[in-house]
């Protein structure tokens, strides 16, 4: 049997084996593992987010009580009443917009 | 236009890694599959080293220098994975199982002769195994099957002669031919023409 005929065989065989290998789900399967990781991530990242903003709403009274009388002598315009929930939307944009940096660099 | 590996491995590095990985993924986990396939004989072995060779890679493709091609780096850490899992033994017994088991992804083929190749195949030493289905059977070239096996060029070229000899003889069922050894055909760039 002449070189050139086994270079043929192992060839034809490797080329339909790789074939069918590329149609099976393999690939699937590990890039599916591989996203794991950064779900995991993601995971943290939530539950670490989470618990910063219970422990910010624990403080949220405080917090407000203390900056609410400046605030609202800074900015007259703001009615007393309106001040707090000024401060909440303040804080809640600030802390989408640091959610989203993260998402966006994980996505 | 279909991008390059390398354009791949940059655009990975430039922050879409996810996508880029994607396409490197499929793009060559068919021929390494094929590649741990034949050379340790076992299905569940080949996807466990496959695996671990893809995350492995993914870990360290800001690693990847660009000096080489990226398949053979690929196929580098694939063979690290397979000789250190034949280290712990696991490869040899599973070879010899699997010989005994009828073939699981030979059905494209005539199943005398693949079964004959695969019993070729099973007789050559690891490094003459590995080096003749880099460069006869994925198309590699000597430099890339040298990179892949982390051997020395001259080294593979041996390799690849004495291997096509042995299965030369092995298939034709007749007494190797000492004079006959295809040397003249290894030379620097590919193996057969591509």
């Amino acid at each position: 049997m002449p070189s050139d005929a086994i270079e043929d065989l192992l060839k034809t065989d490797f080329d339909a084996l790789a074939d069918k290998l590329d149609r099976d789900r393999f690939a699937d399967r590990l890039l599916f593992k591989l996203g794991a990781r950064q779900r995991a991530r993601l995971g943290v990242v939530a539950f670490a987010g989470g618990l910063g903003a219970a422990f910010a709403a624990s403080q949220f009274v405080e917090v407000v009580n203390s900056i609410a009388p400046s605030l609202a002598a800074s900015a007259p315009e703001l009615g007393a009443g309106q001040t707090p929930q000024f401060l909440a939307t303040l804080l809640l944009a600030g802390a989408l917009a640091m959610t989203a940096l993260v998402v966006r660099q994980d996505a | 236009m279909e991008l390059t590996d390398i354009e791949l491995v940059a655009m990975a590095r430039a922050g879409d890694e996810r996508r880029a990985f994607a396409t490197l993924v499929r793009r060559h986990q068919g021929r390494l599959r094929a590649f741990l396939l034949r050379l340790c004989g076992d299905s569940a072995l080949t996807d466990d080293i496959a695996q671990l060779t893809f995350m492995k890679a993914h870990a360290s493709l800001k690693a990847f220098t660009g000096g080489g091609s990226f398949r053979s780096w690929l196929f580098a850490i694939a063979y690290r994975e397979f000789l250190q899992d034949a280290r712990k033994g696991k490869a040899a017994a599973r070879l010899e199982t699997a010989l005994k088991t009828e073939p699981q992804h030979e059905e494209n083929l005539e199943p005398g002769m693949s079964i004959d190749l695969r019993r070729a195949l099973s007789n050559l030493d690891e490094m003459e195994r590995a080096s003749i289905l880099l460069c006869d059977a994925a198309g590699f070239s000597h430099s890339e099957a040298a990179a892949a096996i982390g051997a020395p060029l001259g080294s593979i070229k041996t390799y690849v002669a004495r291997a096509r000899e042995q299965m030369r003889a092995l298939l034709s069922a007749e007494a190797p031919r000492p004079g006959d050894l295809s040397t003249e055909r290894s030379t620097e760039g590919t193996c057969h023409a591509l």
